[in-house]
């Protein structure tokens, strides 16, 4: 019984990510607040070169770029970008409050085992972003910050909000 | 100074750049502004501006600020209410093409009911709103980040046992 206990926890290697702006600004406080993560995150994803530099100051940062859903062209870049991420660090886990971009890079990530933790911002009141239902499927852990949504989505939880 | 700004969201929104620009020319306007245009079209001839500022001075100019005018972007929002700015927020509308959805909209009618920020819905009501700007005390947001970091370290917890 206590050698199953004692059993060595595999280490995981943790990407967290969030395009610039609002979805950022969210993520920077989850990040304040992740002392108690067994690891810290091995690497950033952002949309944004102006994000890079602040972020860096913590590990490697990769930026795959901006996109919605009026430029398919724009969103094959990212597609493009996030597999290149993805191949390259291999991660365990990705951590992200959205939006598109990133729920891109959850796919590719999916592809290759990483579990999907997806955070839905907070400026989505009144129903789930849409980023967010398009990766729903493949999400190990979704949250709301609204206690609303979590009681109208299936498999939707809702802990608290980050901002 | 008031700071002025569209966010980093890559679609113009040029209308409120526009108005705040004009209504500066005609002399409605007296204290000083600085603006984020992003990658508006019109370009401001009346007030200092910049596309795009590095995260690190974003947060600076808005804890400088005396007060802020912002699209209803939840990013900006946060950070005026870290720093208890009083801010006033007009949301792009989807029917403008000024995003994909209107769930600015939203998060302007949820935080302005919550006391957190002022918002106007019209280009010809926004001269009317600043002047309350000047008076306006944004009450604090009490928001849970502990609580959303806890419920991820307690899956990533699960993640490394199960392996």
């Amino acid at each position: 019984m206590r050698l199953g206990l004692m059993r060595e926890k595999r280490t995981l290697k943790i990407c967290v990510g969030a395009s610039a702006g609002g979805h950022m600004s969210q993520l920077l406080k989850l990040l304040e607040m992740s002392e108690s993560w067994p690891q810290p995150p091995s690497f950033y994803v952002t949309t944004l070169k102006t994000l890079a530099e602040k972020l860096s100051k913590q590990g490697p940062v990769y930026v795959i770029g901006e996109c919605n859903r009026q430029h398919l062209l724009k969103t094959l870049g990212v597609l493009i970008r996030s597999l290149k991420v993805i191949v390259t660090e291999r991660p365990n886990v990705v951590i992200t409050t959205g939006s598109l971009p990133l729920a891109i890079l959850c796919l590719s990530a999916k592809l290759f085992g990483a579990k999907i933790v997806w955070i839905d911002s907070i400026a989505n009141i009144e129903q789930l972003s849409l980023s967010g239902r398009l990766v729903k499927p493949f999400t190990d852990l979704f949250l709301t910050q609204w206690e609303k949504l979590a009681s109208i989505n299936k498999e939707v939880e809702y802990t608290g909000a980050l901002v | 100074m008031i700071f002025l700004t569209v966010g980093t969201y890559p679609i113009p929104f040029d209308r409120l750049i526009k108005a705040i620009d004009i209504a500066v020319g005609d002399g409605m306007i007296e204290e000083n502004i600085f603006a984020q245009i992003g990658v508006c079209n019109y370009k401001p001839q009346n007030m200092k501006y910049v596309s795009m500022l590095e995260k690190g001075d974003y947060d600076l100019y808005l804890q400088e600020a005396s007060s802020v005018i912002s699209h209803a972007g939840i990013g900006t929002i946060t950070i005026a209410l870290d720093y208890n700015k009083p801010i006033l927020v007009m949301p792009r509308m989807k029917r403008l093409k000024e995003h994909v959805n209107d769930h600015q909209v939203a998060t302007a009618r949820k935080f302005e009911s919550l006391g957190h920020v002022l918002a106007v819905y019209k280009t010809e009501d926004l001269l009317k709103k600043i002047k309350h700007l000047k008076t306006f005390m944004p009450r604090k947001r009490s928001a849970q980040p502990q609580a959303v970091a806890d419920r991820i370290t307690k899956f990533l917890n699960e993640l490394r046992i199960k392996g």
